[in-house]
């Protein structure tokens, strides 16, 4: 299944894993975002099948980044990352759209998982 | 997953967060309702528990929690006390120590002490409420999800559910309402009544692809890991993308510049092969110059740790003397700048202990590259 993925997440650390875990499935990379703006503007050029989107970042929070690409493309699908003690945030964001969520510490097995189910999800 | 070969890259990247951690606690000391400055604490120790929490590093991750917890009371108070700037510069020091830890393969340090010390403001969204009986009407299908035991963020889990049985149907009630669950809190049971149109086995197969289960914070398994030495670790280097395309276009124009030459040597066309070795000679001396580039470092890599050096000095000496760093960009190399780091800090200490002691105030240290 070639599904195109863009990562958000401001620690560079974490990118790198993600792509590792994403890549061993098989899956393209298509794009990585440091923060919400970015993750935003990335959206927009490549339109990917799936968005990791990390909660807590400078500029624009994965929130307020999920709430501008839900605004264009209502169809966008995103997971949130998020740390454990964050639920409130967690909450917010399945309310404003996300598919689903992952919690840090992350494992490869439960990554994926979550991603075939949300990229297998009826759009 | 294999996590060692992710160590250099935690370490690098943790201490850089440590560094500018260090900078903005003692510019928020000066500041203290600086919104900016405490919410950029907060993410800093975030992104260091998230990191640290992946790599299994549990001292780490539980340290870097309890300082964004605090941070995080501050966002609310809107202001970071006096008293608290001691406590978060002890944090960020006994981070540093875990990280020394980590980096030779030593065990973490033990952090209860600091963990129970003074004022740590609990995270106060705990309710627990009894749950009765779920009262449903009863029509449709009637669905209760148990979640189990461990689940992160349930309220949220339960939420996403719902939003998953309504894409096959119609939500006609639940329990917990959504209005509950968006409250967020500890929900271990879910009960759903699903109005749908869905075959019986299209449902089955829909619940079995649920997941089991969510992991838990706590486990990763110890892991036997190999001590890395030092010098190692501190040969790693960020370089730049502008530079590594750089390398590539000039790589790129070498092995044109190499089927040049083959084909004049072999043509016996000397002008074409002036030609060419004059192109390598400049291709060549523009490889070197752009390598030597991969060792420059800015200034501000050593001079970060000044300004709470600084705050320590005005503490002991009871002087008051603020400090001005001017070209903190410019760029040396690498060797140059570690045989600098010491005296500079010398220097600095000894501008501060030697200065006049009837001027106590208004001073004000520059220290400037260009």
């Amino acid at each position: 299944m070639g599904l195109r993925i863009l990562i958000v997440d401001d620690a560079l650390f974490m990118r790198n894993m993600l792509r590792d875990i994403f890549n061993s499935a098989g899956f393209e990379v298509v794009g990585e975002a440091g923060n919400g703006k970015e993750a935003v503007d990335r959206y927009r050029e490549l339109r990917p099948d799936l968005v990791t989107m990390d909660i807590v970042m400078p500029l624009q929070s994965g929130i307020e980044a999920l709430q501008d690409i839900m605004s264009f493309h209502p169809q966008a699908r995103v997971v949130m990352c998020s740390a454990l003690g964050q639920e409130s945030l967690v909450v917010e964001a399945v309310e404003s759209g996300a598919r689903d969520f992952i919690v840090k510490p992350f494992k490869a097995e439960r990554v994926l998982e979550v991603v075939r189910r949300v990229a297998g999800a009826s759009a | 997953m294999d996590m060692s070969k992710y160590k250099e890259m935690f370490l690098s990247e943790a201490r850089e967060h440590l560094k500018k951690m260090g900078q903005l606690i003692v510019a928020q000391e000066k500041n203290p309702a600086d919104r900016a400055g405490i919410d950029s604490l907060f993410r800093e120790a975030h992104s260091i528990k998230g990191m640290a929490a992946s790599m299994g590093y549990d001292n780490t991750a539980k340290l870097a929690h309890n300082l964004e917890d605090f941070m995080d009371g501050f966002r609310k108070s809107g202001s970071v006390p006096p008293e608290a700037v001691d406590r978060l510069l002890a944090g960020v020091d006994l981070l540093e120590g875990l990280l020394e830890d980590v980096d030779g393969g030593k065990p973490e340090r033990d952090v209860a002490p600091f963990l129970s010390g003074k004022a740590v403001p609990p995270p106060s969204s705990s309710t627990k409420k009894p749950e009765g009986k779920p009262t449903l009407p009863a029509k449709g299908l009637q669905i209760a999800i148990e979640l189990v035991e461990g689940t992160p963020v349930p309220a949220a889990r339960a939420l996403v559910l719902l939003k998953e049985l309504k894409s096959i149907g119609t939500v006609l009630a639940t329990k917990p309402t959504v209005a509950s669950l968006r409250k967020g809190g500890d929900i271990r049971r879910l009960h759903v009544l699903l109005d749908t149109e869905m075959p019986q086995d299209v449902i089955k197969a829909f619940k079995e692809s649920k997941p089991a289960e969510e992991p838990k914070a706590q486990e990763q398994e110890p892991e036997e890991k190999p001590a890395v030495r030092k010098e190692e670790v501190s040969r790693t280097v960020r370089v730049r993308t502008e530079l590594l395309d750089r390398f590539i276009q000039l790589t790129g124009e070498l092995i044109t510049n190499r089927y040049q030459l083959l084909a004049s040597s072999q043509a016996e066309n000397w002008i074409d092969l002036r030609d060419g070795l004059d192109q390598l000679n400049r291709l060549i001396s523009d490889l070197y110059h752009d390598v030597l580039q991969v060792r420059m470092m800015p200034l501000e890599s050593i001079t970060g740790r000044l300004p709470r050096l600084i705050r320590e000095l005005c503490r002991k000496t009871g002087k008051d003397i603020a400090l001005r760093l001017d070209g903190e960009n410019v760029e040396l190399d690498r060797a140059i700048l570690e045989e600098l780091a010491d005296p500079l800090v010398h220097m600095v200490r000894n501008a501060k202990c030697r200065g006049p002691r009837n001027r106590p105030r208004g001073r004000s240290l520059c220290l400037g590259a260009s």
